[in-house]
C-alpha cells in the first residue's frame, strides 16, 4: 500500500513537471491571433503568447490599460498594467509603424471581468521590434496636375456663376 | 397623356448635376484642411487634386448647360439617381489614391457604403490611414445620411425643384410647410446632436487617457457614422476597438436617436413631448425591437456560451439594436457570429430587413410601412366581420391623426415587396457565388437595408460581381427604388427615340 502511494506521488510529481514544462514551451511558441478566432474554444482560458503591432491608442480602464495588437488581418485586445504600458513608445497610425510586442498571458473568449470581451490578460510584455516614423513622399506629377487643374478652374468658374434662368413651362407639375 | 423623356430633359438634369458636383468638390476642402493641420501632405494633395477636378467637371457641365430651369418630377428623380452614382465615383477617388484599396471598384464600394450609410467596408489597414482620408470616409456617411440632396437643398437648389429632388431621395414628409425650411431643420437637429454627441464621446475617450486631438477625432467620426446610422469607425475593429461599455452606451443612444423620425424630433423640440408616447411608428418600433430580441434570445438556448447574463446582453442586444436601426456598429468580431445559432441570426436578419423609422437616417422597409400594412390587415378583418353597410375606418397617430387610405396601403405594399425581392435576389446571387445561403442572405439584407453588419463575406477578396451587386443593392435600398426606376425609364425612352 505504501509502495503504491509512493509510486503515485512520484508519478504526480513527474506529470506536474511535464505539465509546467509544456506550459513554458507553449509560452515560448507564438500563437497566431488568427487561431484565437478560428478555434476560440481550443484556447479559451489557456496561457499563450501572441505577437503583433500595437495600433491606435492606449486606453485606461481603472488600474489597467487596453491596447490592441494587430497580427496580419486579425486584432486582439490586451489588458496590460502601468509598467507594461510605459514600455510602449510607438503606436501604429498614419506615418507610424507601431512597436511589435510579444505578449504572454491568459486568453478569454468571454472575459468575465470585462463584460464578455474577447481578450488576453498580459503577464509579460516584451518589445520585439521598436516602432518608427515613416517618411512621406510628395509626387511631383501630382503637383503639376494640381496647378493645371487650378488654372483651368479659375478660368472657367466665373462663367458658371452667370445666371441664365428660364422658368419651366413643361406639363407635369402644378 | 404621359409625357416621355426627350433630349430637352438632358440639359436641366446635367445643369443641376454640375452644381452638385461643384458642391462635392468644395466639401473636399474640409478633409484637405484636416490633412494640412496634421502635416499629412500626400493625402492633402490628393484631396486638392480631386476637389479641383470635381469643381472643374461641375463647371464644364454648368458652362455647357447654362439655363437654370425649374425641374419637373422626372428630371428631379433623374438628378437624384445620377448624382448618387457620380458622387460615389468622385468620393472614391481620394480613397483610391490613398493606397488602402485593392482596386477602384473597392474604393467605389466603400464610398457608396458610406453615402448610403451602410457601413460595409473593403478598406485595408484603416488603422494606418491618414486622418484626412479617414475623416472623409465618415464625412461621406454624414453627407449621405443627411442626404446629398438635402445638402444641396440648403445650399443652392431653389423654388419648385426643391420638393422633387427631396422626394427622390426617399424622404416624403414635409416637417415644416416649406421644404427648404424642412431641410434646414433637419440640419439644425443633426448639428445640435453633433455638438452634444461629439462632446460626450470626446469626454469618455479623453477620460480614458486618449490624447485630446485623437479623442476629438474618434468622437467626431463615431458620432457622424452613428447618428447617420452608417456604422463606420476609425479603426478596423469598429466599436470593439474601445473595449468600453460607456462607448457602447453612448453610441447606442445616438444611433437610436438617429433612427427616430425627424418629425418626432421636431414635435419634441417645439414643446410637444407627448408625441413620444402617442406616435404609432415609435410605439411599433419599440415593440419590434422587443419581438426581434425575443427571437434572438430563444435562438440562444441554454446553456448560453457566455459567462454571465451581462455578457450575453451586451453582445446580443447591441448587435440587435445596431441591426434594427441600420447602423451596423459592432462590439464583437465578425467571427463571433460563428457560434450564433441560426435562429438568432434570423432574428438579426428580420431586424435589419424591417429597419428604422421613416424620414430618419435608417434604411430598410421602415416601421411606418409595416404599421400601415398591419392596420390594413386589421381593417380587412373588420370589414369581413362587420354588417354589410358598415364603413370601416382605421386611423393612427403619426405627428397628426392619419386615416388609412388605399393609396397608403398600395405604396407600403409595393415598397415592402420590392425590398423583400431585393433581399432575396442578393441572397441568391451570394449563394450563386458559392456562399452558404444564410450568411449570403444576411449580407444581402445588410447591404440592401443599409445596415453594415457582416458575417464575413464582405471582404476585399470577394468576387467583383458580388461587390457590384452589393453596390447596386445599397444604392437601390437608400433611394427606395422609384427615382431609379424613373431614371431607367428616362434612359430607355432616350434610346427608343433615336
Amino acid at each position: 500500500m505504501k509502495k503504491t502511494g509512493f509510486i503515485l506521488i512520484i508519478a504526480a510529481l513527474f506529470s506536474g513537471i511535464a505539465g509546467a514544462a509544456k506550459n513554458i514551451e507553449s509560452l515560448k511558441d507564438i500563437t497566431p491571433v488568427r487561431a484565437l478566432f478560428e478555434e476560440p474554444s481550443l484556447y479559451d482560458g489557456q496561457r499563450l503568447t501572441v505577437q503583433g503591432e500595437v495600433i491606435g491608442d492606449i486606453m485606461r480602464d481603472g488600474e489597467t490599460f487596453w491596447i490592441n495588437i494587430k497580427d496580419g488581418d486579425f486584432f486582439i485586445g490586451v489588458v496590460i498594467d502601468g509598467f507594461q504600458k510605459d514600455m510602449i513608445r510607438y503606436l501604429g497610425r498614419y506615418g507610424v509603424r507601431g512597436d511589435i510586442v510579444k505578449v504572454s498571458g491568459t486568453y478569454h473568449l468571454h472575459c468575465p471581468l470585462h463584460y464578455g470581451e474577447r481578450d488576453i490578460h498580459a503577464e509579460q510584455l516584451e518589445i520585439v521590434e521598436n516602432g518608427y516614423k515613416m517618411p512621406e513622399t510628395v509626387q511631383r506629377d501630382r503637383v503639376i496636375l494640381i496647378l493645371l487643374l487650378g488654372i483651368f478652374t479659375i478660368f472657367i468658374l466665373p462663367y458658371t456663376q452667370r445666371k441664365h434662368i428660364q422658368k419651366d413651362t413643361d406639363g407635369l407639375q402644378k | 397623356m404621359i409625357p416621355y423623356f426627350s433630349r430637352e430633359d438632358v440639359g436641366p438634369i446635367l445643369h443641376y448635376l454640375g452644381k452638385i458636383i461643384q458642391g462635392i468638390g468644395a466639401l473636399m476642402f474640409i478633409p484637405f484642411f484636416i490633412g494640412v493641420l496634421n502635416g499629412e501632405w500626400e493625402p492633402s494633395m490628393d484631396f486638392v487634386l480631386v476637389s479641383l477636378f470635381s469643381i472643374a467637371l461641375g463647371s464644364v457641365l454648368l458652362f455647357i448647360f447654362r439655363e437654370e430651369k425649374d425641374l419637373n418630377w422626372r428630371q428631379g428623380m433623374s438628378v437624384v439617381t445620377l448624382c448618387w452614382i457620380v458622387v460615389m465615383l468622385l468620393g472614391a477617388l481620394p480613397l483610391y489614391l490613398s493606397g488602402h484599396y485593392l482596386s477602384y471598384l473597392d474604393a467605389s464600394f466603400e464610398a457608396m457604403s458610406a453615402l448610403a450609410t451602410t457601413g460595409l467596408v473593403l478598406v485595408n489597414d484603416v488603422d494606418h490611414m491618414s486622418y484626412a482620408c479617414n475623416f472623409w470616409r465618415h464625412f461621406m456617411c454624414f453627407i449621405g445620411g443627411q442626404g446629398i440632396i438635402l445638402v444641396a437643398l440648403t445650399l443652392f437648389v431653389r423654388g419648385g425643384s426643391a420638393f422633387k429632388v427631396y422626394v427622390g431621395e426617399a424622404r416624403e414628409e414635409r416637417i415644416m410647410p416649406n421644404i427648404i425650411q424642412t431641410a434646414r431643420f433637419i440640419w439644425l437637429v443633426s448639428l445640435t446632436y453633433l455638438v452634444i454627441g461629439t462632446a460626450i464621446l470626446f469626454a469618455i475617450n479623453f477620460w480614458r487617457g486618449v490624447s485630446a486631438g485623437r479623442a476629438l477625432f474618434h468622437a467626431i467620426c463615431l458620432f457622424m457614422a452613428g447618428w447617420d446610422t452608417a456604422g463606420f469607425a476609425p479603426q478596423s475593429q469598429n466599436v470593439l476597438y474601445y473595449h468600453s461599455y460607456l462607448i457602447d452606451l453612448a453610441t447606442a443612444m445616438f444611433f437610436l436617436l438617429g433612427a427616430v423620425n425627424f418629425g418626432v424630433h421636431y414635435a419634441v423640440w417645439t414643446g410637444k413631448p407627448r408625441e413620444l408616447l402617442k406616435n404609432y411608428e415609435l410605439k411599433l418600433y419599440m415593440a419590434s425591437i422587443l419581438i426581434t430580441f425575443f427571437i434572438v434570445c430563444i435562438g440562444f438556448k441554454a446553456p448560453l456560451p457566455f459567462p454571465n447574463f451581462i455578457s450575453f446582453f451586451r453582445e446580443s442586444f447591441y448587435q440587435l439594436i445596431s441591426a434594427h436601426t441600420g447602423v451596423g456598429y459592432s462590439n464583437i468580431d465578425t467571427h463571433n457570429f460563428s457560434y450564433w445559432p441560426p435562429l438568432a441570426i434570423l432574428g438579426l436578419i428580420i431586424a435589419m430587413g424591417l429597419g428604422g423609422s421613416s424620414t430618419s437616417t435608417s434604411g430598410g422597409i421602415k416601421i411606418l410601412r409595416i404599421g400601415i400594412l398591419l392596420k390594413s390587415i386589421k381593417k380587412e378583418v373588420k370589414i369581413f366581420t362587420s354588417p354589410g353597410a358598415t364603413v370601416v375606418v382605421e386611423r393612427f397617430h403619426h405627428i397628426r391623426e392619419i386615416t388609412i387610405e388605399d393609396n397608403h396601403i398600395k405604396m407600403a405594399a409595393i415598397i415592402t415587396l420590392l425590398y423583400i425581392a431585393l433581399y432575396l435576389a442578393g441572397g441568391m446571387i451570394g449563394a450563386f457565388y458559392g456562399y452558404p445561403f444564410l450568411p449570403a442572405l444576411f449580407e444581402s439584407v445588410s447591404a440592401s437595408a443599409n445596415v453594415g453588419l457582416s458575417m464575413g463575406i464582405t471582404s476585399p477578396f470577394m468576387p467583383a460581381g458580388l461587390k457590384l451587386t452589393y453596390i447596386i443593392q445599397m444604392w437601390m435600398g437608400r433611394l427606395e427604388f422609384f427615382s431609379i426606376f424613373v431614371f431607367f425609364s428616362f434612359l430607355l425612352s432616350l434610346k427608343s427615340s433615336e
